[in-house]
């Protein structure tokens, strides 16, 4: 086995082992404070990377050179060195780390490890064992309310959807605003690879994608298995992460994967769970009133009628007709008609939702000899989704090793393979979308065609002529189930990612390193509609590929000196060349000849297309460090980096950053201290640069394509003639004068830690500014363009972060750690360019719902068409006309049909809600005794609005719950009033005819409940007002809770099993919110930078689930 | 120590490589190898004449055959538009694709056409931008141009809106210019052919087309001017002269090149628009007056697919209405300009220009016929519906509306409809709520938001257009 070993780790580092004369072997064995070994503590020798972990029984066994010193470390545990000398045997004792250690050492930068003690900026760590609880297997949703100042946001409950992280606010109004993802030292993609066949197109490719319909998009950081994953460190603020250069101006999340451990030889663990998905929250329907309009019943053939306004359902019998087409009751007619037999009852549309189901394994192979280490991981991942058919399938296998080849030369490599296959559902403002079918589908008709199993038979959703069966004749919207089987979208990815790096100490005060990285993958995506789809009506299939390369180089000279007994410093000198290289193959073919044969040979028509987008950036960078008497620290650093997308007299930038931090407790009078154990205090500085997207430059010419948003539109070649377009309405006007933007941010904290470390608490202060800001500047068409690249834009970000860590409990068997995060953010956009009141960041447009950007505002915020308030002056200054909070206008107009109702005469665009949160907050608990270990994990999302458009279109459509009440009076609260011929807002003296300025006394008048007040009025669908959808979508939830027991390990007789433990739990198990509409956890634009609006989004899920772990 | 000499050799090395990664690399990265840098004239050309037929076939017609219940809105959006509850925003994109898909590309196509002396593409840019300028004048009155497509010149990025009388200039010289280049059309290394997909490169037609556009700019103003009267008589004279002149644009039929209104009829939007019936059985105020007419054009237009239960239409009466083929087929033409329409064009100008009743009343039959041939209408239905309502009525007001009535059936979801009702007050409509009937569209939210200081305000009323009374 030993053998096996040294082969695995020579093939991986290309390298031959051979030893070394000067070295010795240790041996010893790591307990805790209660003298319980330690399985998988990390030994190794200061000043060289690598090391080895102890086995299960905490036994270690490690070749040193001379004179080394030991570090010793174990999860929870406080770090402790040990000067060999000439020990052959170490047993070490390392003492309870409470909750707040600051010796804790922490992955920073470029991969560099320090102990947080000296950091002077704000990182948060998240270690293995909190992550992959939750059995999704998507490592970015599982930091969910681990950190404070970490925006996570999962966009749907679909198997493989998308999530959206952040930290701190958005520097960029269009740009990425995801922190960069780094792996083992190397950035890797995160990208979101979609394309929206009924609208967007590729428009909603990326950060500041416009998805409004489509499948839900994916992210790729869900490549990435959570098993593999050893720690987390999440440098929240760009002065955390100036070394990075532009790409880590938000913010950087180092991920470090698993290394090899165990006792000598090799060791297996085992994971394994099983859950299984309930659909968590759903609009509500009303199930009294069937299709039609106007109290009349409109039976399924009249597809011109879409709206469930028709006569109340008691009234109504199935006729018993069999051989009726639309429904196996028979047809629907009066209660008195003299074909009525069987009173009609109502559907419940839910039924379509199942429950989904996923199982994860996870099996690994690690092991070490003298100096090597490996580890072999294979994990899968199958779920099926709440929607039928839906589904993710994901294989990883993980292969690295570390050898220490001599006792100056280390090597690590690692592989990550990933294959991947998810079939997606279409969803959102798209006629194949599953909520919109499903929900608007009347109580009077059955999608399901009376299959309790309806996705798996054609007859609930196909005729035999090929036509669909849905409630409007086969126009309008797909029935469900056709969508899940005849509108099927799928994505196979197969992604490697790995690195190698060799370290040598070339002095013992100067080590050379060297890593080179890559990440490579092939995402295949398929969407395609059978013919009678809605979207698609002649049918089309649309394939694309997306194949992605970024390679990375770094070379990096790191220097450490102590100059005497008070200064110690250390200097890092380096070089980063990085290329990232992204093609997409597009074809698409309409019109399929073979009904069915979902084929691209089977089109008619094609469209095709390749991009090729390319970005190189090359810097040379430098920290340097100096501390004084480990009391005081100063960082500096700086970098000079070129970037291919400037124009090349711009096209190189320095930047830098500073810290300090000061351990107030290592002055004197601190020492032995029994309250403060611990207090730093920490301020730093950065300046970060980001540079514009590849070919932001030039205004070339491009195929032309246009829509004017209710048609699918032209696109050329038009029978075989080509045309090109240097314009249209969607079209940058390239800027040959960009440099780059630039973010400077300024960050105060204090680090404590009292009563032995029991209590410990972290408060960090943060104000950042960006300048410069790239941005496609929107441009009134009569330029001719729709946008102009500018550095224009400015914007603000200022906030607080809280940790508390504490242990209540600390004893033997007892242990209680209660932690606390708590974060707000306050964003501000500051100006857009000269002349530019709004701009879209996402949604509709055009005064329907959307997510903007507009100056003195947060970013995000969202803005539409609102009421009439009793502030309303129309002679104010755009976005000011109106006051939202002031009384409602009732229309004091006689005779007209919205008499005594809202007024909604084409209200002002305006500011209509803030869909960033006021606050975010998580508890999170663990209780041990003994084996057993109960957890759980609180968030809570304080404010933050939603566009409920969902229920919106619902209440137009009639569907909505609330428009159950239809024919109820109701006298409206609100001030008299109406818009006279001028538009201003006035009201009817007692004659009835004079206009008085000004609204006028409360309302008196009832109304009723009709069709017109639920369309014309209060939905914001198809009708002049944004503003009544908007709701808080803030909420509490408890995302996790988990019962886990540990079996003794001599339960199967000893060396067997060297350690088992047994999960129960569950995720988002109980949901507390305001939210009308799904899970107000939802993003109808996916990972994007919009955020905030709802419209007819897949619903969310919980999970309940078991996990069996063990090892050998 | 051999490792200290080391240093300098790793420095050293990783300047080379560095020095060698010179700029030149990084520049040539950024340059997009999927898009042209330069193109040639054949083709924009086609671009712009899509994009126009796309534009006036799609939202354009959609609007305003609501205004002048050509068309009735039934469901959705298009429900409110009928009765005129518009936002600002409504607007945006039809807006965008006349002045960035149809005028930016037009204008790129004629400074691209001049640069290399392609006469022909000259010409013919001029005549398109002319008729998508007046039609854009003719919608809203004041907007940019003189000082519009700046934006990748380096000029202003918000325009000033010009005057509508002085565009009407700028229109006629367009035009001018335009039948000057055609004149001398083969001039120049490249010459239209089938990148033409309205005329296939035929400069006497487009000739005639510019002449029917200009004769429009009369038209509009002969109200009681009998000199604009006579100018449009000449420029009428020299357009078209059979209904193979006409410019028509048709539309290819494939998935990616539909006719706009079969778009909109076989997308979910079908059913948001309705042609025949409205959604209670009665009929539109169009299908009324056809019925009313007993006008044989009545199954041309509208399709007898579907009545209100889903039954094959027993009678008009209550079939719901799709649009027929002629207009709503994948395949189907938008046309621009036509020979019918210079025809009562032409009576009308007659009247206004102090002619004779019997020379108005021959252009008028002419035109009806002219009409009915086009959608092809058999000879005999035809000549029994002259015989039926071909006679003028004796004053000259009586006969203009009679002639304006006509031609209002004859402009079936054409636009110009909407601009012959606003000047001639025919045919007599009923506001669908309030008391007027829009007589203008809004300036898009677009401008309002992005070009706030030059855009004027504007409702669906006021003002209106210069021409407007």
């Amino acid at each position: 086995m030993r053998k096996f070993v040294s082969l695995v780790t020579a093939a991986l580092c290309c390298l031959v082992t051979t030893l070394s004369a000067q070295t010795k072997e240790i041996t010893g064995k790591v307990t805790d404070a209660t003298g319980n070994p330690v399985p998988g503590a990390s030994v190794r020798v200061k000043g060289i990377r690598g090391g080895v972990s102890a086995d299960a029984n905490g036994i270690f066994k490690i070749n040193i050179p001379a004179n080394a010193i030991l570090i010793f470390s174990g999860v929870g545990l406080e770090t402790q060195e040990i000067n060999v000398g000439n020990l052959q045997n170490i047993n070490v004792s390392l003492k309870q780390a409470a909750t707040t250690s600051m010796s804790e050492v922490v992955v920073t930068a470029l991969g560099i490890k320090r102990e947080k003690r000296q950091l002077g900026v704000a990182t948060q760590t998240i270690s293995s064992d909190q992550l992959n609880k939750s059995g999704t297997g998507n490592p970015l949703s599982e930091m969910n309310g681990k950190v404070s100042g970490l925006t996570v946001i999962n966009s749907a409950g679909d198997p493989g959807s998308g999530t959206y992280i952040r930290l701190r606010g958005v520097n960029s109004i269009t740009g990425d605003n995801q922190p960069l993802i780094v792996i083992d030292g190397i950035p890797v993609d995160n990208s979101i690879n979609n394309y929206d066949a009924e609208g967007n197109g590729f428009s909603a490719s990326n950060a500041n994608g416009n998805l409004v319909g489509g499948a839900q998009p994916t992210n790729r950081g869900l490549d990435i298995n959570p098993d593999d994953i050893e720690s987390v460190s999440v440098l929240k603020g760009p002065s955390a992460s100036a070394l990075w250069g532009m790409k880590g101006a938000n913010g950087v999340i180092l991920i470090t994967t698993k290394k090899g451990s165990g006792k000598r030889g090799t060791s297996v663990t085992f994971n394994s769970s099983v859950t299984i998905d309930k659909i968590s929250q759903t609009p509500a329907l009303q199930n009294q009133w069937s299709k039609g309009s106007d109290g009349e019943y409109l039976g399924p053939e009249i597809g011109s009628s879409s709206t469930s306004w028709g006569a109340k359902m008691d009234t109504l019998s199935w006729d018993g007709n069999t051989s009726y087409k639309w429904d196996k009751h028979g047809a629907i007619v009066g209660n008195s008609d003299p074909s009525a037999k069987i009173p009609v009852h109502p559907y419940n549309q839910y039924d379509f939702f199942q429950t989904g189901f996923t199982t994860n394994n996870n099996v690994a192979l690690s092991g070490n000899n003298d100096k090597s280490t490996f580890r072999l991981a294979v994990g899968n991942l199958y779920q099926t989704g709440v929607i039928p058919t839906s589904k993710y399938n994901k294989t990883t296998v993980n292969l690295s090793g570390e050898s220490n080849i001599t006792d100056r030369l280390h090597a690590t490599a690692s592989i990550l393979y990933t294959n991947s296959y998810n079939k997606k559902i279409q969803q959102g403002s798209n006629v194949s979308g599953i909520m919109l079918g499903l929900t608007r589908t009347p109580p009077s008709f059955d999608n399901s065609n009376g299959y309790s199993d309806a996705a798996g038979h054609p007859d609930a959703y196909i005729f035999p002529d090929g036509t669909q069966r849905n409630y409007r004749g086969g126009v309008g919207y797909n029935n469900p189930y056709w969508t899940v089987n005849e509108a099927p979208t799928t994505s196979d990815l197969n992604r490697v990612l790995g690195s190698i790096q060799a370290d040598y100490r070339l002095l013992n005060w100067m080590t050379l390193t060297y890593r080179l990285g890559g990440d490579i993958y092939t995402q295949s995506d398929k969407i395609a509609y059978n013919v009678n789809d809605e979207s698609f009506p002649l049918g089309a299939v649309v394939l694309v590929d997306y194949i992605s390369t970024i390679f990375n180089s770094d070379f990096i000279v790191n220097m450490h000196k102590s100059f005497n007994k008070d200064f110690e410093g250390s200097l890092i000198v380096g070089n980063n060349f990085y290329n990232n290289q992204k093609n997409t193959r597009f074809a698409e073919g309409q019109q399929l000849a073979i009904p069915g044969f979902l084929d691209m040979s089977n089109a008619s028509t094609y469209l095709s297309s390749e991009g090729e987008l390319r970005k190189s950036t090359m810097a040379f960078y430098a920290e340097a460090e100096l501390n004084y008497k480990k009391q005081l620290y100063l960082t500096l650093t700086g970098r000079r980096e070129t970037s291919s997308t400037l124009p090349k007299a711009n096209d190189v930038y320095y930047y830098p950053s500073a810290a300090l931090s000061w351990i107030f407790t290592e002055l004197p009078n601190f020492k032995n201290g029994n309250i403060i154990s611990f207090g730093k205090l920490r301020a730093s500085y950065a300046d970060v640069a980001h540079d514009p997207p590849p070919y932001a430059l030039n205004t070339p010419y491009s195929t032309a394509t246009f829509a004017d948003g209710w048609t699918g539109g032209i696109t050329f070649p038009f029978n075989g003639i080509p045309g090109y377009q240097i314009s249209s309405a969607i079209t940058t006007v390239g800027n040959t004068n960009l440099k780059p933007e630039n973010t400077r941010s300024v960050e105060l904290g204090a680090d404590l830690a009292f009563l032995k470390n029991r209590i410990g608490l972290n408060v960090t202060a943060y104000y950042s500014k960006t300048t410069d800001d790239i941005l496609p500047v929107s441009l009134p068409f009569s330029t001719g363009f729709g946008a102009i690249e500018l550095n224009a834009a400015s914007l603000s970000n200022k906030g607080l972060e809280v940790t508390l860590n504490t242990t209540p409990v600390l004893k033997k068997d007892l242990r209680w750690d209660l932690n606390f995060n708590w974060s707000r953010n306050i964003s501000k956009v500051i100006q857009l360019s000269p002349g530019v009141n709004e701009l879209l960041i996402g949604g509709f447009g055009g005064g329907e719902a959307e997510v903007a950007a507009i100056p003195g505002q947060p970013f995000g915020v969202l803005y539409g068409a609102t009421q009439i308030h009793a502030g309303y002056n129309p002679k104010a200054p755009a976005l000011n006309q109106n006051n939202l909070s002031s009384p409602v206008i009732l229309n004091d107009t006689k005779g007209d049909p919205g008499f005594a109702q809202p007024l909604t005469d084409a209200g002002p665009l305006q500011v209509i809600g803030d869909p960033n949160p006021k606050w975010l907050g998580s508890v999170i608990s663990s209780l041990s005794y003994k084996k057993f270990t109960f957890a759980f994990q609180i968030d809570i999302r304080h404010g933050g609005d939603m566009w409920n458009g969902t229920r919106g279109a619902l209440e137009q459509k009639g569907t909505s719950q609330r428009t159950a009440n239809r024919g109820q009076s109701v006298t409206f609260k609100g001030l008299l009033g109406h818009l006279d011929a001028n538009g201003n807002l006035v009201h009817y003296g007692p004659d009835g005819v004079t206009e008085i300025a000004g609204p006028g006394d409360a309302n008196t008048n009832s109304s009723v409940y009709t069709q017109y007040y639920w369309q014309n009025i209060q939905s914001s669908f198809g009708a002049p007002t944004q503003e009544v959808d908007v709701e808080n979508a803030g909420f509490t939830r408890v995302r996790q809770v988990s019962l886990s027991y540990e079996l003794p390990n001599d339960l199967f007789g000893k060396n067997t099993f060297s350690r088992i433990s047994f999960t129960v739990f569950a995720n988002n198990v109980l949901l507390w919110t305001k939210y009308d509409g799904v899970d107000p956890e939802t993003s109808l634009g996916g990972p994007a930078n919009a955020q905030g609006l709802d419209y007819f989004n897949n619903p969310g899920t919980k999970t309940y689930g078991v996990r069996l772990n063990f090892g050998l | 120590m051999q490792r200290y000499k080391l240093i300098p050799i790793i420095f050293a090395g990783v300047f080379i490589c560095i020095t060698s990664c010179q700029k030149s690399y990084f520049t040539n990265l950024n340059n997009n190898p999927n898009v042209a840098n330069s193109v040639t004239p054949n083709l924009l050309l086609p671009t712009v004449e899509t994009g126009l037929a796309y534009t006036q076939g799609g939202d354009i017609s959609r609007f305003s055959t609501l205004i002048t219940q050509q068309t009735y809105g039934a469901a959705s959006q298009f429900q409110n538009f009928y009765i005129y509850s518009y936002s600002t925003g409504a607007f945006d994109n039809l807006w965008a694709d006349l002045y960035t898909t149809t005028m930016e590309n037009d204008l790129t196509l004629m400074q691209s056409a001049d640069a290399g002396n392609d006469n022909a593409y000259s010409g013919i840019s001029r005549v398109l931008m002319a008729y998508t300028l007046e039609m854009t004048v003719d919608i809203w009155g004041d907007v940019p141009y003189s000082k519009a497509f700046q934006a990748n010149k380096g000029g202003t990025l918000q325009p000033t809106f010009d005057k509508a009388q002085d565009l009407y200039d700028t229109v006629s010289n367009l035009i001018d210019a335009g039948i000057t280049f055609l004149s001398n059309a083969n001039a120049g290394t490249i010459v239209p052919g089938g990148d033409d997909i309205m005329y296939g490169g035929d400069e006497t037609k487009w000739i005639k087309f510019a002449h029917a556009v200009k004769a429009r700019l009369y038209i509009h103003q002969n109200k009681g001017n009998a000199t604009m009267a006579a100018s449009a008589l000449t420029e009428i004279a020299s357009s078209f002269a059979a209904n193979s002149d006409n410019a028509t644009y048709t539309f290819a039929g494939t998935a990616t090149s539909e006719n706009p209104w079969y778009q909109f009829q076989s997308s979910s939007r079908n059913g948001n628009v309705l042609f025949a019936l409205q959604s209670k059985g009665v009929a539109t105020p169009f299908a009324a007056l056809l019925t009313q007419l007993n006008d044989p054009r009545y199954f041309v237009y509208l399709d007898s697919a579907n009545d209100l239960s889903g039954q094959p239409a027993a009678s008009p009466a209550t079939h719901v209405g799709g649009l027929n083929e002629y207009y709503g087929g994948i395949s189907a033409p938008v046309e621009f300009i036509t020979y019918d329409e210079m025809l009562f064009a032409k009576a009308e100008a007659i009247l206004n220009s102090g002619g004779s009743m019997a020379d108005a009343q021959t252009a008028y039959q002419a035109a009806i016929t002219a009409n009915m041939q086009k959608l092809g209408v058999p000879a005999g239905a035809a000549a029994t519906y002259i015989a039926a309502n071909g006679t003028l009525p004796a004053t000259t007001s009586d006969a203009i509306a009679k002639i304006a009535l006509q031609e209002y059936i004859a402009l079936y979801l054409n636009p110009e409809a909407w601009t012959l009702w606003r000047r001639t007050g025919s045919p007599v409509l009923n506001p669908t709520t309030g008391t007027q009937i829009p007589r203008r569209l809004l300036y898009p939210a677009n401008e309002y938001t992005l070009n706030s200081a030059n855009t004027p305000a504007s409702t669906l009323f006021t003002p209106k257009i210069f021409w407007d009374n």
